[in-house]
């Protein structure tokens, strides 16, 4: 029977779907006996969903002069008269 | 009712692979948690028992309402920036900016050398644009020039640890060495009953703060392979691209990250749990 620490050490792998079949019958026997292990790999796929739909990367402002820096670069060296050699 | 087919788990898989490399508005982003929890559902579930009778048509139709609500950075979208739209270019900076700057923070760079790496980053996209040929998401070939003037900027400025110190197998193993990885045996019962209430808008914006708090105490290593797995929904192959690390190194560094997220939820409920108990 397959021990609570190599079930937890397997979690991050079987989220991604890349447990081998054989581990992964290990894992479903040791969840039917284990209300402990059942319960953090719900856990895990909770905090996993939670942050997936609620996490924001911060605002951080561009301030206005580097905008038009970076905006002016991008104008001369892709848009109309530019000299690189695509069609505009 | 079947399990899940190998088919449609792979079209699930699929889309979200494809989602990862977006930037979602908020009600995207909604939608793509769902279709998220429904592949974890698939996954779960293929091996013990059939899922509920309308997970794989859920999960489908998730996926195809998700392809055509989602701002899409495709190559249409490469085509405009190379044509010299110059409202594609904004639109990039506004989607990316944040992400990139606290992915440049999260490699050790301090707020100020974090700005000008992010603008070095834009200013390696304007150059390098035409040479992008699309092997990845444009999303995560800006992380992956992120990553590369950090990996420069580490080398000139002594302030910043180098990226291959952060990630070295001993830089890993040390980090590992340092932290606990609870045998959920060994820990009481109680601390595995919490549940996240997806209708308490209060617990859950308090839980946010828990958990950016948890990611901002992550070394380095962990935090950045958090961020692009989780946060920003990369691929693990293209998270080991991006940073230059092993598949094995990727792998436990965010295994022991969710763990901390975890503990880090654990001790917020049972907070609340002693609360409620006075």
């Amino acid at each position: 029977m397959m021990s609570c620490d190599e079930f937890t050490s397997l979690v991050t792998e079987y989220l991604d779907g890349r447990v081998p079949h054989g581990k992964k019958i290990g894992m479903w026997m040791h969840r039917l006996m284990c209300v402990r292990c059942r319960n953090y790999l719900r856990q895990m796929q909770e905090i996993l969903d939670f942050v997936g739909t609620y996490d924001e990367a911060p605002e951080v402002p561009l301030d206005q002069g580097t905008r038009r820096e970076l905006l002016d670069r991008f104008k001369e060296r892709h848009g109309p008269g530019c000299d690189c050699e695509h069609d505009h | 009712m079947p399990a899940l087919s190998g088919k449609s788990h792979s079209i699930v898989a699929d889309g979200v692979r494809l989602i990862g490399g977006m930037r979602m508005n908020g009600s995207t982003r909604g939608i793509c948690s769902a279709l998220r929890q429904q592949m974890s559902h698939a996954i779960l579930y293929d091996s013990q028992e059939a899922p509920n009778d309308t997970t794989e048509v859920k999960a489908i139709e998730l996926f195809l309402f998700t392809m055509t609500a989602a701002p899409v950075f495709g190559e249409d979208f490469v085509g405009r920036l190379r044509n010299g739209d110059a409202k594609a270019f904004e639109q990039m900076l506004d989607e990316y900016h944040g992400p990139l700057y606290r992915l440049a923070c999260s490699l050790g760079a301090s707020p100020a050398s974090a700005e000008e790496i992010v603008q070095e980053t834009w200013l390696a996209v304007i150059e390098g644009i035409d040479r992008f040929e699309g092997r990845s998401t444009l999303k995560t070939w800006l992380f992956a020039i992120l990553s590369n003037q950090a990996r420069r900027r580490a080398a000139l400025d002594r302030r910043m640890p180098p990226l291959s110190s952060i990630f070295s197998d001993e830089a890993v193993q040390a980090v590992l060495d340092k932290q606990e990885n609870p045998c959920p045996r060994s820990a009481p019962t109680r601390t595995f009953s919490w549940s996240i209430n997806p209708e308490d808008r209060a617990e859950q914006r308090a839980l946010l703060e828990v958990v950016q708090k948890a990611v901002e105490s992550l070394p380095a290593s962990q935090r950045s392979v958090l961020i692009l797995r989780d946060f920003e929904g990369l691929a693990g192959d293209e998270v080991c691209k991006i940073l230059g690390i092993s598949d094995g190194n990727h792998r436990v560094l965010l295994h022991r990250a969710r763990n901390v997220l975890r503990m880090a939820a654990t001790a917020y409920y049972d907070g609340i749990d002693g609360e409620a108990g006075q």
